[in-house]
């Protein structure tokens, strides 16, 4: 006798023709048909069910009965007479192969011969495994020992589960492990108030926390899906689905049939308040605004030279984009739309998701005279904060001016108005703005252009050194423009309105160059940060082609313009370098930065007061495969949910993101 | 010289009477507890009802091996405690059982407030949890999704990138 879960097999020792259970009777009752069945082999026909239920089995219920009888007369009729190898085994051996099986290999080795299909009972089928029900508190001291990540995927295994998971301290936990407590907590609170006073239906704390576990585990490394029924016809399970697609490839050729003067390459840069693209082509700039998933087209501005670089920073409400144009020339121009005349001069519509630029255009038609008429000009602002500081941080040097704003300094700054040209746009009258109808001309380039007052700044830098990088100031009229050697920074005095400037020498190549945000508490409004960083060697390349590219030969230019000059510029060197293309992020304490020595991506700060001017390494991030340089990267300009990272490998697009809790502790770290 | 080891008697669901050393049982605070309420020489067998021989026979097991343990105190729930799924060797091998058995000695393990053999239990579950998918977790547990549509659709929407602050 052999037992096994439960299952009882009794072996006659010798014969293998054991002790047998009356099976598969119409009523379940001893005799009757069964041993019809126990000479027979049950090969089911082909077209015929082949697995019956137990229930089926024993009662001969349902449909299946007449099924059942076909199929007992078809085995009658192919009774082979053989026997199974498995017979000479012992019986404890059989037994023993007999616990290995599942329900399937079973059944199907019953109904090989007769001689098995004797002596293998089917009402000893083995047993499934018994269906866990544990206890919610069980369930809930589990989960305790999981990564959200985890915690996330089994939750999502059936409504048990699911229900066990929705328990408050759980989710603090797990909120907590996950390091985005701190946010959540706060927006609780903020969100408790909102209730009190609206006094409406709102989702339970408990399904606001799951819901941010769970899309926070789709974002991070090691999701394995959402564990739910796939969909007809959807695609594999994907945390991220494309929601826009814009094909800018047609603002390369002019809507009059023209192809680009200069080639049909275009050029995006997105603003560092994250709300604008701007598109370039040739000498045209196209502004457009990123609204959620859909890109509004807002503006288009015409330069008088060919555009290389475009910088953008509204997050100061100040509209203006500053523009690095060929010939060592430099723009600011004010864009004209007052930020509460966004809604009425772009209306939302989500019918904008996945056009092209053509489309763009036919479809603003209709919209065009509503466009024309909101676009009125608005005096500039003369509101802009004096500054008397500025800090310049370049690689292992940093610079800081005092008194710029001094009577003395004025006169040592001030642009000589002979050389650098002053253009004022013209004014966009509002009547007359009004009464026009849009031309056919108009309709087919219905994205208006901007008419918003200009600054033009001529000879640039030095003719052997041009300028390669442009960063316009988010709160004041300043523009900075960056070169091999140094930097070049221009401001509009708010006092006397004069047009001043200075020269900053570098030791390492400007070739990024962004205004640092005033940290809260500790930086005043009349300083001014700028940092400035050179690209990975292997973009040099890139950056040739980009900067010098109606040249014939442009690497032969690298000396020439300097970028060889510098001693530890040359190929492949990175002794000397603390950091590449140097990105700031929002909160003006944290750089993201590419590390020399491990060509990482490093999320880092500016050591304290008095300390080394070297980069403090607080994350590495750990790049996909081999790729180990990131080519591109760009930060969220909202920090409150944690660093969001978009960083590019070789083709990969990898998002990283940096928990508000650990995010925040590096803050107060630094303070 | 063999010192005298207090004894006690445990029946168990199929009525199967056991007999443990009271420093043993004791692990268990439920039977700790009991026998303190009831004080003195306990001479009748403690029934324990939801616990069936062959689980018993495993917790007993478990029990005597960690009969010298310290007493675990309330500052050891926390969270740092729950975050380490490690299991030492000796109870590694002891859970090395099917998922019946495992699943038996968890709940036997709360039944008779055993804090330190249900977190091994848990942890072990916990360890077969890890890195899988929803799916694989159904698999190893055979767990039915039983999500209705209504409910698979919430869940599905709940990763949606609405701007729901």
């Amino acid at each position: 006798m052999l037992q096994n879960n439960g299952s009882l097999y009794s072996f006659r020792t010798g014969s293998l023709a054991l002790y047998r259970r009356p099976t598969r009777t119409s009523s379940y009752e001893s005799g009757g048909i069964s041993g019809v069945y126990d000479d027979a082999i049950l090969e089911p026909r082909s077209n015929n069910n082949l697995e019956l239920t137990m229930s089926e089995v024993l009662l001969s219920v349902s449909n299946s009965s007449e099924t059942t009888r076909q199929n007992r007369q078809g085995i009658e009729s192919v009774l082979p007479h053989g026997s199974s190898l498995l017979n000479s085994l012992p019986s404890a051996v059989f037994g023993g192969i007999l616990k290995y099986l599942d329900i399937a290999a079973y059944r199907a080795l019953r109904l090989t011969s007769r001689d098995l299909l004797s002596i293998i009972p089917l009402d000893t089928l083995p047993k499934r495994p018994r269906k866990r029900t544990y206890p919610v508190e069980i369930l809930q001291n589990i989960y305790n020992f999981l990564t959200p990540v985890d915690f996330n995927a089994c939750r999502r295994t059936c409504r048990l589960w699911m229900l066990a998971s929705l328990n408050r301290n759980l989710l603090v936990t797990m909120l907590k492990r996950g390091g985005w407590w701190s946010t959540l907590q706060s927006e609780l609170l903020e969100r408790e108030a909102r209730v009190k006073e609206k006094s409406s239906f709102q989702e339970s704390d408990e399904w606001i926390m799951s819901k941010r576990i769970s899309r926070e585990c789709a974002l991070s490394h090691g999701w394995s899906g959402n564990g739910l029924r796939r969909i007809a016809g959807s695609k594999d399970e994907v945390p991220f689905t494309a929601r826009t697609r814009v094909d800018f490839t047609n603002i390369a050729y002019r809507s009059n049939g023209q192809e680009c003067r200069h080639n049909k390459s275009l050029l995006f840069f997105v603003s560092i308040c994250d709300r604008f693209l701007l598109v370039v082509e040739g000498s045209m700039i196209y502004v457009y605004r990123l609204e959620g998933v859909n890109i509004r087209s807002l503006t288009r501005v015409l330069c008088p030279r060919r555009v290389l670089a475009v910088s953008m920073d509204a997050s100061s409400n100040k509209y203006s984009i500053a523009a690095l144009l060929e010939g060592r020339m430099g723009m600011v121009c004010d864009l004209q739309f007052p930020p509460s005349a966004n809604k009425v001069l772009l209306p939302s519509s989500p019918a904008h998701a996945g056009r092209n630029h053509a489309e763009d255009q036919k479809l603003s038609r209709g919209r065009c005279q509503a466009r024309w008429r909101s676009f009125e000009f608005e005096a500039p602002q003369n509101t802009f904060p004096v500054f008397n500081t500025i800090n310049v941080h370049n690689n292992h040097q940093t610079v800081t001016l005092h008194n710029t704003s001094s009577e003395i300094h004025q006169g040592r700054n001030i642009i000589n108005q002979d050389w650098t040209v002053r253009l004022r746009g013209t004014h966009c009258q509002p009547g007359n703005s009004r009464t026009r109808k849009p031309t056919v001309t108009d309709i087919t380039r219905s994205i208006p252009l901007n008419v918003g007052p200009r600054r033009l700044y001529r000879h640039l830098c030095s003719e052997d050194d041009p300028p390669r990088s442009v960063a316009i100031c988010p709160q004041r009229r300043c523009v900075a423009f960056g070169c091999s050697s140094g930097i070049e920074l221009l401001w509009v005095d708010a006092l006397t309105g004069h047009d001043l400037n200075r020269w900053f020498p570098l030791t390492a190549p400007s070739d990024f160059l962004y205004f640092l945000p005033p940290r809260s508490g500790l930086d005043s409004s009349k300083k001014l940060r700028l940092i400035s960083s050179a690209s990975h060697p292997s973009e040099r390349k890139a950056l040739c082609r980009r900067f010098y590219a109606d040249r014939p030969a442009p690497c032969l230019y690298w000396g020439l313009y300097g970028l060889e000059s510098t001693p530890s510029f040359r190929a492949g060197a990175t002794v000397g370098f603390d950091h590449y293309r140097a990105l700031p992020l929002s909160d003006g304490y944290h750089v993201l930065f590419t590390d020399p020595a491990s060509s990482m991506l490093c999320l880092g700060t500016d050591a304290p007061l008095g300390g080394p001017t070297k980069l403090l390494r607080k994350i590495m991030f750990i790049p996909p495969d081999d790729a180990k340089i990131p080519r591109l990267y760009s930060v969220c300009m909202d920090l409150r949910w944690g660093v969001r990272i978009a960083a590019v490998y070789e083709k990969r697009i990898v998002l990283f993101t940096v928990p508000p809790d650990v995010f925040a502790l590096s803050t107060y770290e630094h303070r | 010289m063999a010192t005298d080891t207090q004894t006690i008697r445990l029946t168990t669901s199929d009525n199967v009477e056991m007999t443990v050393e009271r420093a043993v049982a004791e692990r268990s605070i439920l039977i700790k507890n009991l026998l303190e309420d009831l004080g003195g020489e306990q001479t009748e067998s403690i029934p324990v009802p939801n616990v069936a021989e062959p689980v018993m026979k495993k917790v007993i097991e478990w029990c005597e091996h960690h009969k010298k343990d310290p007493p675990t105190t309330q500052d050891d729930d926390s969270d740092s405690r729950k975050k380490s799924t490690d299991i030492d060797e000796w109870d590694q091998k002891f859970m090395q059982v099917d998922q019946e058995m495992l699943f038996e000695i968890i709940l036997a393990a709360n039944y008779l407030d055993i804090k330190a053999l249900l977190d091994v239990g848990c942890k072990t579950v916990a360890n077969m949890i890890k890195g899988k998918s929803p799916d694989e977790i159904r698999k190893t547990f055979n767990i039915q999704n039983d999500f209705t549509p209504e409910e698979e659709d919430q869940i599905r929407r709940e990763n949606e990138w609405a701007e729901d602050r």
